[in-house]
């Protein structure tokens, strides 16, 4: 990615188009779930809607012995990783001992850190997490703000006019004197010129606002997920990132592996997400990510391609393909396949995913409906066929388990994992010692049969989850639905 | 204008001389006058606090004392030409009603009412900067659509003040015009000092030796100080007006960093234990000493369009003469300690990590844009102090 100085030593540096990207689609929030040391923490980062903006940071410790957390952003990487500002204590629920709360300013687009420093009777500790930075929308005036500003605009329009009116025509009057006829019509002629000038004014000022308003908005849709093309050519699939804003800021060569893979795709059929394939195309000299397709079902899918640069920023680029029925090789690496019933409006909420070799998996929630921005752990029993509890589930790319989170009309699509939202890559550029990596959810040899993800549906509406996981070299996928208020 | 409260027996010289007479014993300044300058004053030293603040701490609360500052101004502006205002339009002062004028019913200086206007756009650029940091985040630049309306906000009240100044100053004669005199060129100063703020943004030493940073320079100051060396009775008011922008930055300059500071937002490139002054004033007390003798020199030329074109190539090209070289001074290692503050960075600002602060910025491309550019500068300084000089002309003849 490259870093794009847009002044060299005044008032307000900011890195323009520093890191110009989205995390996931249409889920731009932060969740987190890790050690502090000895504290187990739920984080979760509320991003604002524009940058420089302030996020709100909700942090919940699994124990009461934390006392007390501070808060405090940084970048990910390089330059402005090495200094912390003074950090910002949390507020601590009156009723909620173990719920901590703050306000952080977000003041650079790219990839950030939110560092809490946290304070218990086990002693101090620190937990870094990996944030992506980025303005998402640009929010219209408010009716009556925007009536109020015009009163008061046009009134200092009219004043403006009164006043030089009044200065033509009486300010040069020696004290105490009439305002001769000379000077009426000078101070009518003068209001002519100066309502010429306000006029001018108002037209400058407009279009400046307009011109603002529209780099600002080119942004915010430019950090919308970059567009790629998918094409086929025999079984070989061929995703091209084709986004000209995104190519002028960013290049293929800046990404490094997350998960041990340069790209993680992901094929969606549509509708209905009854059919998912998520594979790992490898990066190729000429700027695109290729692989051969494992024997496909035909129809037309929808693409998501995740991807990390090298500062830990998180891109999905997004496409289409249409495909036909493809006999390829069989499934391999850490390819994965996964098969559901086709989604609809009627579908209702399910907690039970029956597997073809008989594995169970339960999602283990509670019946009372999921509200939308509530942070929240998705938790997941393994059971093998005999409902006992699955006692060989291996790490899948270093994770214990991976979800894709969709909603139906695929405004959003979200990769997430036991640790949380952000990509392995990212926090182990945000861990102060890479090699500690133990501090994370990270998968081990031995995998409990259950499994966890922390997440917050953005909005309300159908989703579909689809659970992968490992057990006993063998990749499943399982998948459940659910309206959430 | 009517005057119902004045004899009509009495006639308009007899009026006249009798305000003279009247101005020549009063040896004091209305406190209204002072208000305004203190409000005008507050708010040059606000703005820089403030600026300092963003760079050294970062967030701001609506609280912070540069804010207070800023405040202050509006209050104090408020509250001096409110009183002008409303005591002339429904006072008993025949004096007071005699040197106003009237707009919408209200009589007062013409002054007030500029300085009034000012304050409600200050009032205005504040609901919408608001909703600016909202819709397009928290202040991404300086130099915005509604920091320009506070800005000129800001402005009003500091032509208001000058133009109360101004009519004083015309109408009085002796030691009080000597007094008010020395007021004006106080707040011709203060403005200056105001004007390098609002410049800030293209006036960086990187800039100094690029085309813009020129075009800056003249057309930030050259209003304030040709208008004012219109009106004033002193020798030196130019050279007076750009010794205080110059006196206030360098003492800040030294004072700032005494004071402890930390940045409180992230991410932070350099390390910052103190309040970061802004940098080293320019070298404008040099030009204006050369406008000042050029005035002396046209003597009743001054205020013709030639000699606003005379004027704005002296004043440009002089500037030029000593600024480039002590650019090159500001950028060597000789410069690097804290009379010349060339080592003060902002929190944000990535110098010496992701850039060499001491090196020039190639602001223009070619050799033919830099020359095209300052040929620019040139137009506009003689553009700007021809704004100036008409501007002083008639703040010359201001009675009210």
């Amino acid at each position: 990615m490259k870093k794009a100085l847009a002044f060299l030593g005044i008032v307000m540096m900011l890195l323009a188009f520093a890191h110009p990207a989205s995390a996931h689609v249409g889920s731009p929030d932060v969740f987190y779930e890790g050690d502090a040391g000895p504290y187990h923490l739920f984080v979760t980062v509320r991003m604002p809607q524009v940058i420089p903006g302030v996020a709100e940071v909700e942090v919940r410790s699994r124990s009461d012995d934390v006392r007390e957390i501070r808060t405090a952003v940084a970048n990910l990487t390089g330059a402005g990783s090495k200094f912390m500002p003074v950090p910002d204590l949390a507020k601590r629920s009156t009723t909620d001992p173990r719920f901590f709360t703050s306000s952080l300013w977000l003041m650079e687009y790219g990839s950030l850190r939110v560092q809490l420093n946290v304070l218990g009777t086990q002693g101090p500790a620190q937990l870094s997490v990996p944030v992506a930075s980025f303005g998402q929308a640009v929010l219209a005036m408010p009716k009556a703000l925007g009536a109020l500003l015009l009163l008061l605009v046009i009134g200092l329009g009219l004043g403006a006019i009164a006043i030089v009116g009044a200065a033509a025509r009486e300010s040069r009057a020696a004290p105490g004197a009439e305002v001769s006829a000379e000077y009426r019509p000078r101070g009518w002629r003068a209001m002519a010129i100066m309502s010429g000038i306000v006029a001018l004014i108002f037209y400058g000022g407009f279009a400046w606002w307009s011109a603002d308003a529209n780099a600002y908005a080119t942004l915010a849709k430019f950090f919308k997920s970059p567009k790629c093309a998918a094409t086929l050519e025999g079984n070989r699939i061929t995703i091209r990132p084709t986004d000209k804003i995104w190519l002028d800021n960013e290049t293929v060569e800046n990404l490094v592996p997350d998960h041990g893979h340069i790209m993680h795709l992901f094929l969606v059929r549509t509708p209905g997400f009854d059919r998912i394939w998520h594979l790992h195309p490898e990066r190729t000299a000429r700027g695109t990510f290729e692989e051969n397709l494992p024997a496909t079902e035909p129809g037309h899918y929808k693409v998501f391609a995740d991807i990390v640069d090298k500062y830990g920023f998180p891109w999905t680029l997004v496409g289409t393909i249409d495909m036909p029925n493809l006999a390829g090789p069989a499934m391999s690496g850490d390819d994965s396949e996964g098969v559901a019933q086709p989604l609809t409006q009627n579908t209702n909420d399910t907690t039970t995913s029956m597997l073809a070799d008989g594995t169970q998996v339960i999602w283990k929630r509670e019946s009372a409906p999921l509200k939308a921005n509530v942070p929240m752990i998705l938790e997941f029993a393994v059971e093998d066929k005999s409902g006992a509890p699955a006692s060989d589930l291996e790490p899948y790319m270093g994770m214990a388990a991976h979800a894709e989170i969709i909603r139906d009309d695929l405004s959003v699509f979200a990769h997430v994992h036991p640790s949380g939202s952000a990509p392995m890559a990212s926090m182990m550029m945000a861990s102060a010692d890479p090699s500690s990596m133990s501090e994370m959810k990270m998968a081990t040899d031995k995998i409990a049969p259950e499994l966890s993800i922390p997440y917050g549906f953005p909005k309300p509406g159908l989703y579909r989850i689809f659970l992968q996981f490992k057990r006993a070299g063998c990749i499943e996928t399982a998948s459940f639905d659910v309206h959430v208020q | 204008m009517g005057n119902a409260a004045f004899p009509a027996t009495i006639g308009t010289e007899t009026r006249i001389a009798e305000h003279a007479r009247t101005q020549a014993r009063v040896a004091a300044i209305p406190w209204y006058v002072w208000c305004l300058a203190a409000a005008v004053t507050s708010d040059a030293f606000g703005g820089y606090w403030d600026i300092s603040w963003h760079i050294s701490i970062g967030r701001d609360t609506f609280w912070t004392p540069a804010h207070m500052m800023v405040y202050l101004a509006g209050v104090l502006s408020g509250i001096s030409c409110g009183y002008a205002i409303l005591t002339t339009t429904f006072g008993s002062s025949s004096e007071m009603r005699d040197t106003s004028v009237s707009i919408w019913g209200f009589r007062g200086p013409l002054g007030c009412f500029i300085a009034t206007w000012g304050a409600f756009a200050m009032l205005t650029s504040a609901p919408f900067d608001n909703w600016w940091h909202s819709a397009y985040g928290l202040d991404v630049k300086i130099v915005s659509l509604p920091h320009s309306i506070l800005a000129l906000g800001e402005a009003m009240i500091s032509l208001g003040a000058m133009i109360l100044v101004c009519a004083q100053v015309n109408r009085a004669s002796g030691e009080y015009q000597r007094k008010l005199d020395r007021l004006l060129i106080f707040i011709g100063g203060v403005e200056m000092f105001g004007a390098a703020l609002f410049t800030l943004e293209s006036t960086p030493v990187a800039f100094m030796h690029s085309a813009g940073f020129y075009r800056a320079v003249a057309s930030g100051f050259p209003i304030i100080l040709i208008a004012l060396m219109c009106v004033s009775k002193s020798k030196w008011p130019a050279t007076t007006m750009a010794a205080i922008y110059t006196a206030g930055f360098l003492a800040l300059l030294w004072i700032f960093p005494l004071f402890p500071a930390e940045p409180k937002l992230g991410p932070v490139y350099q390390h910052v234990t103190h309040m970061i002054p802004l940098w080293f004033p320019t070298l404008l007390i040099v030009p204006a000493f050369a406008l000042d003798l050029l005035r002396q020199r046209m003597g009743e030329r001054w205020g013709g369009w030639r000699s606003a074109i005379v004027a704005g190539c002296v004043y440009l090209a002089v500037f030029i003469a000593v600024q480039w070289p002590f650019a090159d001074f500001l950028m060597s290692p000789l410069a690097r300690n804290r009379i010349f503050g060339t080592t003060y960075f902002g929190y944000f600002d990535p110098a010496n990590i992701l850039y060499n602060p001491y090196h020039f910025a190639r602001m223009d491309r070619t050799q033919a844009a830099f020359y095209g550019g300052m040929m620019t500068a040139f137009v506009t300084a003689i553009v700007f102090c021809s704004i100036g000089m008409a501007l002083g002309n008639w703040m010359r003849k201001v009675q009210r």
